[in-house]
């Protein structure tokens, strides 16, 4: 399963960034390549999370939890990996320097992180009744 | 009847290249038989050639690389294998699986059939064993330092002297970065006090040139040493093989899988299957020396030697890793010239022996980012906002323990219907997992003195140290499946074995200078047997 908008959302959740057709291409090709297939509750939220990037983000924060090594969560990998290896991306990847700016950081991330955990929860609950409703 | 030569080497890794060395210097007609899987042509080319900062700044390539032409990192992450080998690496553990030479259930074990063998893998620690530590390994220490140094000479060896490296005519160590430098200053304030509790820091002895050679670069800071054979400073047994490749007395034979010796009167016969043909292959010498590995040599040897499944001991060292934040770095800038290598190794004595554990100290910029992303349990978002502020801050220590044989670590080559040779080694290993930790709690105060804050530890698995031994230990009186001192196997008449599996006993220090070291001594050994001068090479028979 693969929707052409994906990439882009799934970057921007990442890294707020817009990408190119390099980094888009590279991702299908990686997609194409096998070893990302979804089951078919993976692909229900998959299908949820690609609606916008809080999405992402809450469904990111709760299976970081409940389960890391879904596919769902590969694909995010992937992404990530790419956007590392892309010269235009690369700087963001080189560590963050200034005290303040890694409190600040730190600070800010952490309280969306409590936030997308919370909202995560309940729309993972919301998907994995649906699932065993129609299932 | 087909050539004689005068020696057969198995294995082109560091204990085969340099037993070749020292036999062909000695005038010998030596030949190599090995597998020798080569890296791909592609990486060959893709190698970086700049520093890695600025090529992930400016190569538009460096997924090739850095993910693998068919992103077969990701893959490997995901999985969390064991090996960490770079794609441009992977070669060195290619058609180890095809060729099944161990149980799969012992895949952490790693083994390789690339030309250099494992040598391509090393994190080029060059340690020196000290006296105690050879006689424990079942070795005299009689003329150790001279062939110590004739090693570091070949092989190029930076450091300083102390407890990691005895050795004299050093190049100098190499640049700490200022993560390093904050915490080996932490330690020299009250190094006295942290001696007499047993513990010590210096620079990591690394096969490193520091200046430059006629065939080697000197290093350039790049910190691409995980990425590139070609651009690496770093000493890896393809350097040697280079130097022996036009030598009239040396014949280098690859795509050869030795499986079987058999002693007939004064000569070896050799067979070997063709990795592609898969047809059997006879080669004749008077001596053979086996450096195929500990599992390489284990297998050839079982296989010609034992008709029924025989256990055999098996060392390897416990190897366990740790993550702290060195405080003083946050929100500084690291030194932008750094080495991928270990910058400072940490010891504590554990006995009057004077044993010693091994902490070995790196700072993260050569590896990804989103390889410390995975390992973290937050999302990835979050994840990748901490690991850009930590990124400057992270000390990454591997942390080793001395091993001594036991009942219970063992293998045995036993049937099998997967392998095409028709057996399998079978590996039975256990560590003794309370000790590892009271290791790693000691090293975890130690370093929060010294202001490095412990985050994270992750026991890796059995096996995946790389480094083993003690499957055919040196014994002073003959036993069947012993070595002598000159490194013959008992009861053979020109079986020799040049790789570690003589060792007794495995120090935590990087045994790879000492293995190089004992195969020159071997070698020494066997030219000293047949009595051959420098100068008056052998005929080989046609």
């Amino acid at each position: 399963m693969f929707t052409p908008n994906e990439p882009d959302i799934l970057s921007r959740y990442l890294l707020k960034v817009k990408i190119g057709t390099r980094e888009s291409q590279l991702y299908v090709s990686g997609i194409r390549g096998g070893g990302f297939e979804l089951t078919a509750f993976e692909a229900q939220l998959f299908q949820h999370m690609l609606l916008s990037p809080i999405f992402c983000a809450a469904y990111d924060t709760i299976l970081s939890i409940v389960d890391p090594q879904n596919q769902v969560r590969k694909r995010l990998y992937l992404m990530l990996s790419i956007l590392e290896t892309s010269p235009d991306h690369a700087n963001l990847f080189l560590g963050v320097h200034g005290r303040w700016a890694c409190i600040r950081i730190a600070c800010v991330g952490a309280s969306k992180y409590i936030f997308y955990l919370l909202l995560g929860s309940l729309l993972y609950g919301l998907q994995l009744s649906k699932y065993r409703l129609c299932h | 009847m087909s050539l004689i030569y005068d020696c057969i080497v198995v294995g082109s890794g560091p204990s085969g290249v340099q037993a070749a060395q020292t036999l062909v210097e000695g005038g010998m007609q030596v030949a190599m038989l090995d597998v020798g899987v080569h890296q791909d042509q592609f990486y060959q080319e893709q190698s970086p050639n700049t520093d890695f900062t600025q090529l992930r700044k400016s190569d538009q390539n460096q997924h090739l690389y850095l993910l693998g032409k068919d992103m077969e990192s990701i893959h490997k992450d995901w999985k969390g294998q064991h090996d960490r080998l770079t794609p441009p690496l992977a070669f060195t553990k290619k058609l180890v699986e095809e060729w099944q030479t161990k149980s799969p259930n012992q895949q952490a074990f790693m083994e390789s059939l690339a030309k250099g063998g494992l040598g391509n893998a090393w994190g080029r620690g060059a340690f020196t064993y000290s006296d105690k530590e050879l006689k424990a390994i079942g070795l005299s220490t009689h003329r150790w330092p001279q062939f110590y140094q004739k090693i570091a000479k070949r092989i190029g060896v930076s450091g300083t002297k102390g407890i990691g490296l005895d050795l004299d005519q050093l190049m100098p160590p190499l640049l700490l970065d200022k993560n390093m430098q904050c915490l080996f200053q932490r330690y020299k304030r009250y190094s006295k006090r942290w001696k007499k509790k047993g513990l010590y820091m210096e620079r990591t002895p690394l096969a490193v040139q520091n200046q430059p050679d006629v065939e080697r670069l000197s290093e350039q800071y790049w910190d691409v040493d995980f990425w590139s054979l070609q651009k690496s400073a770093g000493y890896h047994p393809g350097h040697t093989l280079k130097k022996l490749l036009p030598q009239n007395n040396f014949s280098y034979l690859p795509q050869h899988y030795v499986y079987e010796f058999q002693e007939i009167g004064d000569k070896v016969k050799v067979l070997a299957k063709h990795v592609q043909s898969k047809e059997d292959k006879v080669f004749y010498c008077r001596r053979l020396v086996l450096c195929a590995s500990v599992f390489g040599t284990a297998r050839i040897v079982l296989n010609s030697l034992s008709q029924s499944p025989r256990k055999i001991p098996l060392l390897c060292n416990a190897f366990t890793y740790g993550v702290w934040l060195n405080t003083k770095m946050f929100g500084r800038q690291n030194s932008l010239k750094r080495s991928s290598f270990s910058q400072l190794s940490v010891y504590e004595r554990e006995d009057e022996q004077e044993h010693f554990n091994l902490l070995n100290l790196y700072t993260y910029r050569s590896l990804l980012l989103s390889k410390l992303i995975r390992e973290l349990p937050f999302s990835f978002r979050f994840s990748y906002q901490l690991s850009a502020i930590v990124k400057e801050m992270l000390v990454i220590g591997g942390l080793h323990l001395p091993e001594k044989a036991h009942a219970h670590n063992f293998m045995q080559l036993i049937p099998s219907k997967t392998s095409p040779l028709g057996k399998s080694l079978d590996i039975h290993y256990q560590h003794d997992a309370a000790k590892t930790k009271a290791v790693l709690a000691r090293m975890n105060r130690a370093m929060f003195r010294w202001q490095a804050v412990p985050v994270l530890s992750r026991p890796k698995a059995i096996g995946s140290s790389k480094h083993y031994a003690g499957t055919f230990p040196f014994a002073e009186w003959p036993q069947t499946f012993q070595l002598a001192a000159s490194g013959r196997l008992h009861f053979t008449q020109n079986i020799y074995i040049g790789d570690a599996s003589g060792f007794r006993f495995l120090p935590a220090k990087g045994p790879t200078l000492t293995i190089m070291a004992n195969a020159h001594r071997i070698a020494k050994e066997i030219l000293k047997s047949q009595k051959i001068n420098f100068g008056q090479p052998l005929k080989s028979e046609g």
